[in-house]
Formats: C-alpha cells, structure tokens, sequence
C-alpha cells in the first residue's frame, strides 16, 4: 500500500469539485465522468510519492484525470461525446480553480432559489436526485421532449443567472477579505 | 459559420442528457474549436452542472441509514479508491499504526448500532491491529482497543506507566491525558482547565464524510474478581465555530470485547447513542449510554467519534472538537 501524507489527502480534497468539473468538460456525462474521477483518484493516490511540492497540484492532477479520461474512452467506445483536451483545458484550468468553484457555488445557490417553483422541481430530480429524463417524464406525466426542453431552459437560465451573480459574490468575498 | 448562443445552450444541455445525436456533437465541437468565447460559456455550464453533483442526494434526515450513503456502486468503487489513500494517511498520521506487519482480516461494519441506546451489535472478530478494507467506527474502536491492549494494559510493560490507571480495582488503560488541552479555540474547558481534544478527522472526499473515532479507555475487565453487571458512561462535547454553521454528530459508544484466544477480540455486545453538537462555542452538550456486561467480556472499550457529512466534511479539519468530563461508573456488585 502507498502512504500518503494528510497534506496531500488535504490537497486531493480539496480539488475534488473541481477535478469532477474538469473530466465533465472531456466527458459529459455524469455517471462515466464519475467512473474517470474514482481512476483519477485511486492514481492520484498511487502517484503520491512521484508529486512535487513545488508544483501546481490541480495542474498535475488535471494532466492525470486527462490521461485517465483518454484511457476510459479507448477502453469504452459508448459515450456519444468526448472532447480533446486541447479544446477546452485552458479555459477548464482557470474556470475550474477551487477558488472560484466555491464563488460558483455561493452564486449557484442563490439562482437555484430563484428558479420558478416547477422548474426547481424538475431540476431537483434531474441534478440533486439523479433522475433520468425517463423517470422525469413519468414522474411529472409529461412527454420527454418537453422535460429535454424544461432542462435546457433551467440551464440556460442558471448559466445566465449565475454570470449575473458571479461579480457580485465576487466583490462581496474580496470585501470580506479586506 | 453562425452561431447563436440558444443553439450553443441547447447542444451543451442535449450533450449533457446523453440525448446529442453524433452530427450535433461533432457541430458542438467545431463551436467550441472556433470561438474561444463558447469554450468559457461550456466551461461555466459544465461546472454548474457538476457542482449539483456535491449537493445533498436526500436530506439527510434518515439517521439510521449507512454513514455513507452511495447513490450508486459507481460511487462505491469511488469511494473504494480514495479509502485506500486515506487509509494510508491514517495510518501514517497514527503514530502507533504498525501497518503491514500483521494479519490483516475484513471486518463485518456495523453501522446500525449509530442510532439510539442500547441494542446489541453483532460480533466482530479482529486478530492482529492491522485492518484493511473497512474502517467503520466499531472495527476502528475494536482495532486500537486491540493494540492498546497488546502495548499498555500488562502492568509490567514500560510503556504503561503513563497510560495505566486505576477504577473500581480494574486497570485501565485512557489516553485522556494525551489528548489534554486547556482552553482554545474560544471554547473553555466545562470544569476544570483541561478538555480532550479530538484528534483530526479522516476525509473521504468523494463519499463527503469526515470522521474521527478516539477510543478513550479500555477496562481490563480480568484484572478484578468483582462482578459487575452493567456500566453507565457520561461525556460532554462542543465543537469549535465554523461558518457553515453546521452541527457535528458525536457518538459515544461501549463495546464489550472477549478474548477467546490470546491475538483475537470478538465484540460481544455495544451500544451507543449520538447527539449533534449545536456551533455555539459556548455550551456543552451532554451524551450518555449504558451497557450490560455479558459474561465473558474480558474487556470494555469507551469510544467517541465525531462526524461530518455533506459539503461540510470536506473542511472538517479546519474545525475541532472536543471532549470532557468523561464519567464512567461500573454498577452492580
């Protein structure tokens, strides 16, 4: 077994979100970009001694987790979608940066509040419960074109939302910190 | 090429729902290849749509489910994957930890025990102080008993001086003293100068739980010809300030072990009973159980752990918790 130190397993926690966030963006899709996350990890782990402490941790853990996402869809050809890394890594690995994935947060939370109450409920089955739009359809009795559609529009409204809100959490953080 | 940003969302929403057909995802691509501006707007949708993935699955109102709520195996194996690395650093963080030089054998958890007082767990076996593959409280509470035993209980062994106590005539073996503290973190000890501060909790990042498990004393229950029936236990604990605002489940839990043969410990009989903390500095709140002693128990455990799940767990080692006033009365002679 390797040892790791409780500084590194600090380290791997707290890029977690963001590690998920950045095999999403090769890999949209959920369950298959959790499978990369758990590979990810358990080499994270496995690599520990080969880690310098002077490097950027989340720029190597993102090269790893991007090896990891090119194995998964050598290994598995379902996925309908996957995205070579040079399209979107550099946006990822500052859009990405825990720092501001905990500011996304906060302002995520306030526009998943304002959503109108039946979209918020759609939402909740689709992101919180990890419901199919299968299960959605028959859940809400309604057709699966308009729960695709239902979906496109909470997004939407939430990337917008949370663009909004994002300077104001933004300022409000920085003012704290001051 | 024109793009809208309605098409763009919309083909970002339809990969999303695994519903893009192959020529819509290859169009999607060729957006995001051509303008720099759609691979921020992708960005920023991507992470919406996994930060929802650290939200609570269910509110967390059913107590007495698993510490670890898997919404599917998928996470199981994810979790799997970083116990191996928490594990390690567990052990590498416990100073006493042998690793790797015992037996190692795979442990049945018994996590129903966490809700309420007082009903059986059933038995566990445990030979050697390595453990490998589950790490639930009892089997981490059964694990140092274990060791503990081995290297402080014998009264000749040179390490005992500090650790070996005596009450009710039976030696005891309590690591309070090294977990002593005075008052910190704005949280005042509840009588006299000195608490117990828990040690550092364990992070499983992908499960979201955080725990610590500190088993405080072990009676040596052989040690006395006495017969005692049952046995009352009594602490206090609080929880330094955290923004979050969150409370942290405290369990103080019993475990009755036997030794049938000289490298084994079978726990006979536990309970337990868990409070959550409030996140005022200022008050203690008080946690108590009780076991009957089966006959055959060799020796008796007392454990607290505290615990953290959700969002909240991942920074559980920013945040303390503490112990005090531990009361342990032997009944029924």
């Amino acid at each position: 077994m390797n040892s790791v130190s409780i500084e590194y397993s600090q380290l791997l926690t707290s890029i977690q979100k963001s590690l998920y966030a950045f095999i999403l963006s090769l890999l949209p899709n959920r369950s298959e970009a959790e499978d990369v996350l758990q590979e990810t990890n358990l080499i994270l782990c496995q690599k520990a001694g080969e880690y310098d402490q002077n490097g950027h941790f989340q720029g190597w853990a993102f090269k790893i987790a991007r090896y990891q996402v090119m194995k998964h869809m050598t290994k598995r050809k379902r996925s309908k979608i996957c995205f070579s890394t040079d399209i979107v890594e550099d946006v990822a690995a500052e859009e990405f940066d825990s720092k501001r994935v905990a500011v996304m947060q906060k302002a995520l939370s306030i526009c998943y509040e304002l959503l109108p109450k039946k979209m918020r409920f759609i939402a909740k089955l689709r992101f919180k419960k990890e419901k199919s739009i299968k299960d959605i359809s028959k859940e809400v009795n309604r057709p699966m074109g308009a729960i695709s559609s239902t979906l496109y529009r909470i997004r939407q409204k939430l990337l917008d939302c949370v663009s909004e809100k994002l300077v104001l959490v933004e300022s409000e953080a920085d003012f704290k910190n001051s | 090429m024109k793009t809208t940003t309605h098409h763009f969302d919309k083909l970002v929403s339809k990969a999303l729902d695994s519903t893009i057909t192959e020529a819509e995802g290859d169009h999607l691509r060729a957006i995001l290849k051509e303008y720099p501006s759609f691979q921020k707007r992708y960005c920023r949708a991507i992470l919406i749509e996994s930060l929802f993935h650290w939200e609570e699955v269910e509110e967390s109102s059913s107590l007495d489910t698993k510490i670890i709520a898997f919404p599917y195996w998928a996470q199981a194996l994810s979790f799997a994957a970083v116990l191996i690395c928490l594990l390690s650093a567990w052990l590498l963080h416990d100073s006493g930890s042998q690793a790797g030089t015992h037996d190692a054998e795979v442990l049945t958890a018994n996590f129903s025990e966490r809700k309420n007082t007082n009903f059986p767990s059933k038995p566990a076996t445990i030979k050697g102080n390595f453990l490998l593959g589950e790490t639930s409280s009892s089997n981490k509470v059964i694990n140092k008993a274990s060791e503990y035993i081995n290297e402080f209980l014998p009264t000749n062994a040179i390490n005992s001086k500090s650790f070996l106590q005596f009450q009710d005539g039976l030696a005891m073996m309590s690591i309070e003293s090294k977990l002593s503290t005075s008052s910190m973190s704005g949280i005042m000890p509840l009588s006299d100068g000195e608490m117990m501060k828990l040690s550092a909790m364990e992070i499983n990042p992908v499960s979201r739980n955080a725990e610590i498990v500190e088993t405080l004393r072990v009676y040596d229950m052989t040690s006395s010809d006495q017969n005692f029936k049952s046995v009352d236990a009594v602490i206090h604990i609080n929880q330094s300030f955290t923004e979050m605002s969150d409370a942290t489940e405290f369990v103080l839990s019993l475990h009755a072990l036997s030794s049938p043969q000289e490298d084994s410990l079978i726990q006979v009989e536990s309970s337990s009973r868990t409070i959550f903390s409030d996140n005022d500095q200022s008050t203690w709140e008080r946690v108590d159980t009780s076991i009957s002693i089966p006959r055959g128990t060799d020796y008796l455990v007392v454990a607290l752990s505290a615990r953290k799940s959700g969002p909240s767990a991942l920074n559980a080692h920013h945040q303390e918790f503490f112990g005090d006033e531990l009361d342990v009365a032997f009944l029924g002679i």
